[in-house]
């Protein structure tokens, strides 16, 4: 797979009695799970693209093609749970 | 924004935490490095599994300071800890990273850009950890090192 598109980039390294393995990675820009990109992966089975965030995102949040970036879904979740413990005390 | 490190250990066994960071309502930690390991002779290669999962408490395990990358930062918000006796509360569903390795092998991760960092809530207790799901052939310890912004 050549470089990937958006700049949420990692690299996963396997170092074992074998020889060493290596991987691309990439940080779903949704649900901010970490995805590895298997050797020589066609971009269509290294997970999916949202064109809106321009970035990739892993093949759950591609499924649903609900485009929430994780920040917002990050800045609501603490908004929630201050409101909760407000509520409760 | 400074950056620290942490190691923690268990002994091997499924559902066993080895290390967890915890946040606080005033920070957002960046996972932004991990490193996974074993440190027994493995009974045979069956793969050992571990997740990195996001917790809502922290359970009980033994604190362990995160060491600060800069001698002169300042101690970090986020609390971490170690070979947990009670496991965390951890969220059910989609794990951060889900991944069964040979227990001869070293695992590492490394992020190249912040926008590759797993972030943590600033919400009490909310944190991130790693859960052994399968001990497969493994002995020993499951080793696991975090490093994270702040």
């Amino acid at each position: 797979m050549p470089a990937m598109p958006g700049r949420q980039r990692g690299f996963l390294r396997e170092e074992g009695p074998d020889g060493t393995i290596e991987h691309e990675t990439f940080t779903c820009c949704h649900c901010n799970r970490l995805q590895v990109v298997p050797h020589r992966a066609r971009p269509e089975d290294a997970g999916g693209f949202c064109m809106r965030c321009m970035q990739m995102t892993c093949f759950g949040c591609a499924r649903s093609g609900h485009c929430t970036p994780f920040e917002e879904k990050i800045a609501r979740y603490e908004q929630k749970q201050r409101m909760l413990a407000q509520i409760v005390g | 924004m400074s950056y620290y490190n942490v190691s923690g250990f268990i002994a091997v066994a499924a559902t066993k935490t080895p290390l967890i960071i915890t946040g606080g309502t005033t920070v957002r930690p960046r996972l932004c490095a991990f490193c996974l390991s074993t440190d027994g002779t493995p009974t045979t290669d069956q793969g050992v599994e571990v997740a990195l999962r996001r917790s809502t408490a922290a359970g009980t395990t033994t604190a362990v300071t995160p060491s600060p990358a800069d001698s002169a930062s300042v101690a970090s918000i986020t609390t971490a800890g170690s070979n947990a006796t009670v496991e965390p509360t951890y969220t059910a569903g989609n794990a951060g990273f889900d991944r069964a390795f040979n227990p001869r092998v070293t695992h590492q991760w490394v992020a190249y850009d912040p926008r590759a960092e797993i972030i943590v809530p600033a919400t009490a207790a909310n944190g991130l950890g790693f859960q052994i799901l399968g001990a497969g052939g493994a002995a020993g310890n499951v080793r696991a090192d975090m490093g994270f912004y702040e």
